[in-house]
């Protein structure tokens, strides 16, 4: 088995990749080198290198595509929250870095396989939405021993234990074929342009630099390769969390209020699509009434089957906010195949991070949705690999 | 306003601290030094009373950074982008715009969130690094 060698060299543009063993003895070591240019700015030039020993258990793979950077976005907070525990960059580690562990989720961040680093994007004229931007040979050989049972660490030399649930999150997850056919599941995080830049505008206006031409024009200059490269992913993922502005309010513009879309794909395995009274009818639904009292705008909700680039898809849609927990907790009641553990999980989580943004619309409830039905594809895959031994010993 | 009613409350509330109490080194000896330290004392109940969030210098940096980052490439992307709108260059002076207004959200949600400082995990284990060393700002 061999190991990376004297690759002593700051290069950024030749990541490090040997790994050429297939199987996986007791306690062996790789260690693999890649190059970080973040983590090699200000804290002593550390480079990133993932030390993996070999372990029994697998974890699943997880793909999540965003365009909001890595790890730090809302999404992994509440995936990780679902599981249990708070994620934080390693222990001792870079604080700069993209990696998040929590006692059973590991996030990585895609960032890290670029193959060029910002000045050689400038020289290529390559953005960092291209896929030219990207290694995915490299990012293919450690997904890939990561599914095999190779723990993966990162930064410090300290063994943890193996993840049960590792989150590749970035722009390009599902892009490179091979990467896609190792995650177990995908899930695509779709915003459309009004509330991308109703959102852009709450978070840089405060900044010295921008103004409102500045924003609008990065979003358009990013356009044409977001358009051709980021968002064809999303005929691929299982799960689509489609925002859009709201319908309830006419010209709304401020993108407070989101009517958010969530489209899950039929006939993935261990994933049961969440449904709304009859699984497979058409509904609509507006909770407030004499039951319910809600302010204004309300809410409303939609369940469907439809296609989706020519896939058959369930989709859940929720438009609106909530106002207090007894909204959230009689919305809870009526939804089915949430795939909680009790009455109540969801409001219980979603009120667990009352702060994190979107905690009163279908963004904070459909992430929480979707962290459940991972729960759930992770313990039955658990179930199937339990019971797999014991079929094989009867053989 | 809300700061000035707070920090007269840390002056009352320094005013009443024994001596010695908030140092950060340990009180120098002799007749001498304690002459000093009193000396210094007023001086240091001032601080604290105008002190608002302690941080590491580093992030403190990072921050002041950051914000000057965002400001000098958009500078560049607006140039870049002078009639050149369909031009590489143009595409990618923005999308390093959005990658530093990115950084810098999430360092002042980051911020703001949680109570410790980010580069606490590292301080922790390394006090005496350069980016280590504390400061007051409002």
């Amino acid at each position: 088995m061999a190991i990376c060698g004297a690759h002593t060299t700051t290069s950024l543009h030749s990541p490090c990749t040997t790994v050429s063993n297939t199987g996986c003895f007791q306690q062996k070591q790789v260690i693999f080198f890649t190059s970080n240019r973040r983590s090699g700015r200000r804290h002593g030039g550390a480079r990133t290198f993932f030390q993996v020993s070999c372990s029994v258990e697998k974890p699943v793979i997880i793909g999540l595509a965003a365009d909001s950077g890595c790890g730090k976005s809302t999404f992994m907070r509440r995936l990780t929250s679902v599981f249990g525990g708070a994620a934080e960059p390693p222990k001792g580690g870079n604080p700069d870095s993209n990696t998040l562990i929590s006692d059973t989720t590991t996030v990585i961040c895609l960032d890290d396989y670029h193959s060029l680093d910002r000045n050689g994007r400038k020289e290529k004229g390559v953005t960092a939405l291209d896929p030219r931007a990207n290694n995915f040979d490299l990012m293919y050989e450690q997904v890939k021993a990561i599914k095999e049972g190779l723990t993966s660490l990162l930064d410090p030399p300290e063994v943890i234990r193996p993840p049960k649930i590792f989150v590749i999150e970035g722009l390009h997850p599902m892009f490179d074929e091979r990467v896609r056919d190792l995650l177990d599941f995908s899930i695509y995080l779709d915003i459309s342009d009004d509330v991308k830049f109703a959102w852009k505008i709450q978070r840089d206006m405060a900044e010295r630099g921008h103004s409102l031409e500045s924003i609008k024009a990065s979003i358009e200059a990013r356009k044409p390769d977001f358009d051709a490269f980021i968002d064809p992913q999303k005929q691929y993922a299982d799960a689509v969390i489609e925002v859009l502005p709201t319908q309830l309010i006419p010209d709304d513009n401020e993108g407070k209020v989101l009517r958010v879309k969530l489209i899950m794909k039929e006939g993935v395995k261990n994933f049961n699509p969440v449904y709304l009274f009859d699984e497979g009818s058409s509904i609509t639904w507006v909770p407030c009434g004499r039951k319910l009292t809600c302010s204004y705008p309300g809410i409303k909700f939609a369940y469907g089957p439809d296609t989706y680039y020519g896939h058959e898809v369930s989709v859940l849609e929720m438009d609106g906010q909530f106002d207090r927990l007894d909204e959230l907790i009689y919305v809870e009641s009526h939804l089915s195949n949430l795939s909680t553990k009790f009455y109540g999980e969801v409001t219980q989580q979603m009120l667990k991070h009352a702060d994190f943004p979107g905690s009163n619309n279908g963004t904070g409830l459909f992430q929480t949705i979707i962290g459940l039905k991972i729960r759930d594809l992770y313990e039955q895959i658990v179930a199937e690999r339990a019971g797999a031994p014991a079929e094989a010993a009867k053989v | 306003m809300a700061s000035s009613s707070i920090a007269s409350l840390l002056f009352s509330a320094a005013s009443a601290l024994p001596a010695g109490s908030g140092a950060r080194r340990s009180p120098p000896f002799g007749r001498a030094a304690t002459r000093q330290q009193q000396q210094q004392q007023p001086r240091r109940r001032l601080v604290v009373a105008a002190a608002g969030k302690r941080r590491y210098k580093g992030t403190a940096r990072k921050e002041a950074l950051l914000a000057e980052l965002v400001e000098r490439k958009v500078a560049e992307a607006m140039e870049a982008c002078a009639g050149h709108e369909a031009e590489p260059g143009c595409r990618v002076a923005w999308d390093e715009v959005e990658e530093v207004s990115q950084a810098r959200a999430d360092l002042r949600r980051r911020i703001a969130e949680a109570p410790d400082d980010p580069l606490e995990p590292f301080c922790a284990l390394n006090p005496g690094a350069d980016d280590c060393a504390v400061v007051y700002d409002d």
